[in-house]
């Protein structure tokens, strides 16, 4: 750092950050880590998907894309049964989710379903999977009503952003220490340096999915653009702003048009390109309307460049390419949900997310390290309920969601209401491991004994889904069944460092007053 | 460049720049190579050219085989998975140093 940024950078102006680093990291540690360990699953959604769903496992989609009318249209039928249809669409099959994903909405209620490619309809999955589950608690906690938690994981990403770059300002010595990770001598400059690390050498990752985060939400949070031009109309300015097309029922009745022409088209529109969603609006009236979304599979923009066409007709009733302030929304916001197919990307997006959990994770411990010696080896209870949401947060959440998985291959296939079960095991097994963690923290949290229960779980995973669905690693190279693989090689290294981090926390002597007390101090 | 060396070339390259970065850090210098004195100027310089001459080469081969967007972007999560190894390579190297 030169002379001059030094200047720049006051002790009093680093004072002034370090206090509210401090709070945001501890009061919403736990919170972020929920975020960005959720976030970092939702990069490999489809792959969990493949896991949790066996009746899914078909195998690569055969050449050529499947038929609407032969294929789709009797699929939808048969999930209908019988009752009027209103509205449905199909999610086509590409490489990562081979079957096609259907969701019907009748006069009476909602159906959907998985099919194979060519309109087979597979028994009901009975889990949320990574997509439906893991996915929305990274974006809005399954609190959906009001967009109350939309708002509290914008609200805990402005304090990442806060975090981030206040982070930046504390830390005194960025280039001398750039690479400086002491793994030796004092346990508590361990945790700072490795603190330091993810937070100055992941940065650029950081701030971006940060960034792109709070920009994805920003319609909801920030309403008032809309309330001024479009009165609050939402619908209006989607219409516009995004070239929807949407109009009412008539009440006559019309059958729907032949959609693979519909498809031809489209792919002419978009010069290239693959169909990838298949809407259908006010099915069996005049006024229907056919969307179809082009997959994303080989940009980084998250523009679906929707084609509308009359469903009696088969005409174009719109395709309108977005202005220029919602095209750098979309690649903005492409830049964080990843759809693209590029696997070292892939890979990396998952890593960094998870280097994010590190650095929230190592915040907090450093905090907890630091205010022991304050407290003594008999910490009161403010710190004993930081160490146990740090806990809870942390090797809680891995049990909880290991145990969701585990769930996931051992309850039976007929029970009713599978998926909710599923959910409730994951909520009751969280709140339980957060409750062992405050019991049980008195000079340290009950790290060892739940990374022992984090193992053990892990491989339990592992070992389930080879004995329910006889898919073992030699089996799944045989088949080429890559993401399946994929998950149950991450599941055996979680069970593996975990049962090393068991282990070597086992052995740790508990803290001593006397080696507290030499605080080093890190401004 | 052939497909399958492309991503070894490219987070190799990344690895090579913050290696050549680190050593011209004086207290890694003095770590592993040289206790007695740091680096000096004319060899922390030429560090530092290697640096940016590997970077530009590796932004060069990610842009020319995954186009502008992807590769400025893999690039740029290059930089950061390359430095990490680097800081992980520097802590063993360390350790085993000290003992």
């Amino acid at each position: 750092m030169t002379a001059k940024t030094r200047k720049l950078i006051s002790p009093a102006l680093r004072a002034a950050m370090l206090w509210p680093h401090t709070w945001a990291g501890v009061t919403l540690g736990g919170l972020l880590m929920l975020i960005f360990f959720m976030g970092s699953l939702a990069v490999f959604a489809s792959e969990i998907d493949r896991w949790m769903m066996p009746a899914t496992r078909v195998g690569a989609v055969e050449t050529g894309p499947a038929s609407l009318d032969h294929a789709v249209l009797p699929a939808v039928e048969k999930l209908a049964a019988g009752r009027v249809v209103r509205d449905w669409y199909v999610q086509l099959p590409d490489e990562r989710r081979p079957v096609m994903a259907l969701q019907v909405r009748t006069e009476t209620g909602n159906a959907g379903g998985m099919a194979t490619g060519d309109g087979q309809l597979l028994p009901p999955v009975g889990t949320l999977g990574g997509t439906y589950f893991f996915y929305p608690l990274h974006y809005s906690l399954h609190l959906r009503a009001g967009f109350i938690g939309y708002w509290i994981v914008c609200f805990a990403s402005v304090a990442m952003l806060a975090g981030l770059i206040s982070g930046v300002i504390i830390h005194a010595r960025i280039f001398k220490d750039f690479f400086t990770f002491r793994s030796w001598g004092q346990f508590r400059r361990s945790l700072l340096d490795l603190h330091n690390l993810t937070g100055v050498l992941v940065l650029p990752f950081h701030l971006m999915i940060t960034i792109t985060g709070i920009v994805i939400v920003l319609p909801i949070v920030l309403p008032a653009g809309v309330q001024a031009l479009y009165g609050g109309d939402v619908r209006r300015f989607y219409d516009e702003a995004l070239g929807n097309y949407s109009r009412p029922r008539s009440g006559i009745a019309a059958p729907l048009a032949p959609l693979d022409p519909m498809v031809a088209e489209a792919r002419r529109l978009w010069g290239g390109g693959e169909p990838a969603v298949v809407f259908v609006y006010n099915a069996g009236d005049a006024a229907s309307v056919v969307r179809i979304n082009r997959a994303l599979r080989d940009r980084i923009s998250l523009d679906v460049q929707p084609v509308f066409f009359d469903g009696v007709t088969g005409q174009v009733l719109k395709y309108q390419p977005p202005g220029p302030v919602v095209a750098i929304h979309r690649v903005l916001s492409g830049l964080h949900f990843a759809a693209f197919d590029h696997w070292p990307l892939r890979w990396l997006y998952f890593l960094f997310g998870l280097s994010g959990c590190v650095l929230i994770g190592t915040g907090m411990l450093y905090w907890m390290e630091k205010r022991r010696v304050a407290h003594g080896v008999k910490p009161g209870p403010g710190w004993r309920s930081v160490a146990a949401i740090a806990c809870g947060s942390t090797s809680g959440l891995l049990i909880a969601t290991l145990a969701m998985m585990a769930s996931n291959r051992l309850l039976p296939a007929g029970i009713p209401s599978r998926e909710l079960v599923e959910v409730g095991l994951f909520f009751l097994i969280w709140i339980g491991s957060a409750v062992h963690a405050a019991v049980r923290t008195r000079t340290n949290p009950p790290w060892s004994e739940q990374c022992t229960a984090v193992a053990l779980l892990a491989a339990a995973c592992v070992a389930l889904n080879w004995i329910t669905t006889g898919e073992h690693p030699i089996r799944a190279v045989a088949s080429a069944d890559w993401a399946v693989l994929g998950v149950d090689v991450v599941l055996a290294l979680t069970a593996f460092a975990a049962w090393r981090v068991s282990r070597r926390l086992a052995q740790r002597p508990d803290p001593e007053l006397s080696t507290l007390v030499k605080v080093t101090d890190h401004a | 460049m052939p497909d399958a060396l492309m991503l070894p070339g490219l987070f190799g390259l990344c690895y090579f720049a913050f290696a050549a970065l680190a050593l011209s850090v004086e207290r890694h210098w003095r770590d592993l190579v040289d206790p007695r004195r740091g680096p000096p100027r004319r060899t922390v310089f030429r560090l530092r050219l290697a640096a940016l001459l590997c970077l530009a080469a590796a932004l060069s081969v990610a842009v020319r085989h995954d186009g502008t967007g992807f590769g400025i972007l893999l690039w740029a999560l290059a930089l950061s998975a390359g430095a990490l190894a680097v800081a992980a390579t520097v802590t063993w190297r360390t350790r085993s140093v000290r003992g």
